[in-house]
């Protein structure tokens, strides 16, 4: 608990910072939805013109209803959240062990009368604590901009789930990047080091969308399980997806667990 | 009863050489020293104690308890001093002091202000802020805020001034007397002998020697330096027993670690003007034993 309240202090301006400029991000765009939608057809026409075939494919545009406040989020804002949210948590669990490898503060923790494994779970348990956190405050603001600027109803229930899938996403970058922590002790690597691995498989997802010779590409990369156009359609998140994104919150966890066990300290 | 139970270590990591069958035990109540120079393996063997390590080979024990399986309860009775001190910038001293305490579960806060009145520390500065005396300081009172009842402080006195190395060593003295065990790692000879009870030389990962400051300042060994009234003598005293032959301020001199009576034999053939046989210190046995060992 001790460590844990500690990490929260100490990564609690980076969490305002990154929650107060996504959430104006959002407003920024929830904004022009009202002049968006007077023109909503032209405009949507005017949109899939601009769009490559490819993002239409990935983000769904072409099944999604744009004049409807829900369907305009998820297509021209949710995507660009996704993204900036999973760099906030990978860059927040990145730094999580390496900063006191980097800082040379390890010494000082391992010092204590606590387990490698209660370090991890307590460093871990505060990437997580902020991951739900921030997709809290971000999921409430966003609400309360759809009930500013709806139109029509919409589906509170889809918009929940969109939220789901994206906290999945974020903790799924998290833990990959609290196992990267583990092993890379040096922030000047570990953090362009995880915008590369976010950029990267952002990239294959558009690049697995674009034909389906190569669909299968898309395995590879956490955005293509979220799929915000598919939530909307079918009301739920595919099992396939759920499985995956399981898969890679679990193994790096256990993976971090069972390595840091093992890892020399030598400062 | 054994506070620490060394038996036949080996720790290597990377390319680094570490240690190689280090065998020693610490007394309880005992001020243990550890000398050796820069990278001889004293802060292996301690990482090692501390599971920062992982042995390769070998034993190691502390309060009876195995250091790697038993590591976080070992440390509920340790102090550990790093030689190198590496904080929370960000911090106050007072909030790592706080973050410190924590871990122990006890009310430390009384003790705390007696240790920073002691070390006069302002504890309302950053870590960023503080000079590196006042670093070492604070890990000086870091390492003692939870009366833990073994002290393993590596490199203790760099970065302090030799008024504050004054009340270091008085507080390590007034904690030794309460029954704390401490293990006392430095590569200043001089500290060690003023402080210790017993010690352990290291040298390229390896015991050389342990015992208490006075046997091995007396051990095996004395200086022997003779005033010649003809120094072309010199030449012909030659001892089975003696090393180190050199000629210094017009004395020759050895060491000799051989029988009184062949000493004598020997030396009654010429014609003497001054002789003195001394114990060595602490200082002239260790590089004796480093000279010994490097040949």
């Amino acid at each position: 608990m001790n460590i844990f309240l500690h990490e929260l202090k100490r990564n609690k301006n980076a969490f305002i910072i990154w929650t107060i400029a996504t959430i104006l991000l959002i407003f920024s765009q929830m904004a022009v939805f009202s002049s968006f939608v007077k023109d909503s057809i032209a405009s949507q026409q005017a949109l899939l013109t601009k769009y490559p075939a490819a993002l239409i494919e990935i983000f769904g545009i072409s099944k999604i209803d744009m004049s409807n406040v829900l369907g305009y989020f998820a297509v021209k804002i949710f995507p660009l959240v996704a993204l900036i949210g999973s760099i906030y948590t990978m860059l927040l669990a990145t730094g999580i062990l390496s900063k006191e490898h980097g800082e040379k503060t390890i010494e000082f923790l391992l010092s204590k009368p606590i387990s490698r494994k209660s370090v991890v779970s307590s460093k871990l348990l505060s990437v997580i604590f902020y991951t739900v956190l921030y997709n809290l405050m971000l999921f409430l603001s966003t609400y309360g901009m759809l009930e500013i600027y709806k139109n029509e109803p919409y589906n509170l229930s889809v918009f929940a789930l969109l939220w789901v899938s994206l906290l999945l996403l974020n903790i799924a970058f998290a833990s990959i990047g609290f196992l990267i922590s583990v092993f890379v002790s040096k922030t000047k690597t570990n953090y362009p080091l995880s915008i590369g691995i976010i950029i990267g498989s952002y990239v294959i997802s558009v690049i697995a969308a674009t034909s389906q010779t190569i669909e299968k590409l898309k395995y590879l990369s956490l955005f293509s399980y979220f799929d915000a156009a598919e939530i909307i359609v079918s009301g739920n998140i595919a099992p396939i997806y759920l499985a995956l994104f399981a898969l890679f919150i679990i193994v790096p966890i256990l993976l971090s667990y069972l390595f840091f066990n093992k890892k020399r300290i030598t400062v | 009863m054994n506070v620490i139970e060394i038996v036949n270590l080996t720790t290597s990591y990377g390319k680094r050489r570490g240690i190689e069958n280090v065998s020693f035990n610490i007394k309880q109540g005992e001020i243990f020293g550890f000398i050796g120079p820069n990278g001889a393996g004293k802060s292996t063997t301690i990482r090692t104690l501390l599971g920062f390590l992982f042995p390769n080979n070998g034993m190691a024990k502390v309060f009876g308890l195995d250091c790697v399986s038993e590591s976080k309860v070992i440390k509920r009775d340790i102090g550990y001093l790093p030689s190198e001190v590496n904080y929370y910038n960000d911090m106050k001293v007072k909030d790592l002091f706080a973050y410190s305490a924590k871990f122990y579960k006890k009310d430390c806060l009384l003790r705390i202000t007696e240790l920073c009145d002691t070390f006069q520390l302002d504890v309302n500065r950053k870590i960023n802020d503080l000079s590196l005396g006042n670093k070492k300081k604070t890990a000086i009172v870091q390492a003692l805020l939870h009366e833990p009842k073994l002290l393993i402080f590596d490199e203790p006195t760099s970065g302090l001034d030799p008024l504050m190395q004054n009340i270091l060593f008085d507080v390590l003295r007034k904690e030794n007397k309460k029954g704390t065990t401490i293990f006392f790692s430095s590569h200043i000879l001089s500290e060690v002998q003023q402080l210790c009870h017993r010690v352990a030389i290291i040298k390229d990962g390896n015991i050389l020697n342990v015992g208490s400051i006075d046997e091995l300042a007396a051990s095996k060994c004395v200086k022997v330096k003779i005033g010649l009234k003809n120094p072309n003598q010199a030449e012909k005293i030659t001892l089975t027993s003696a090393t180190d032959y050199k000629t210094k301020d017009g004395y020759f001199q050895f060491m000799y670690s051989g029988n009184a009576n062949e000493l004598i034999a020997m030396l009654s053939r010429f014609d003497i003007q001054n002789l003195f046989i001394e114990d060595l210190s602490l200082e002239e046995v260790f590089m004796h034993y480093y000279e010994k060992e490097g040949e």
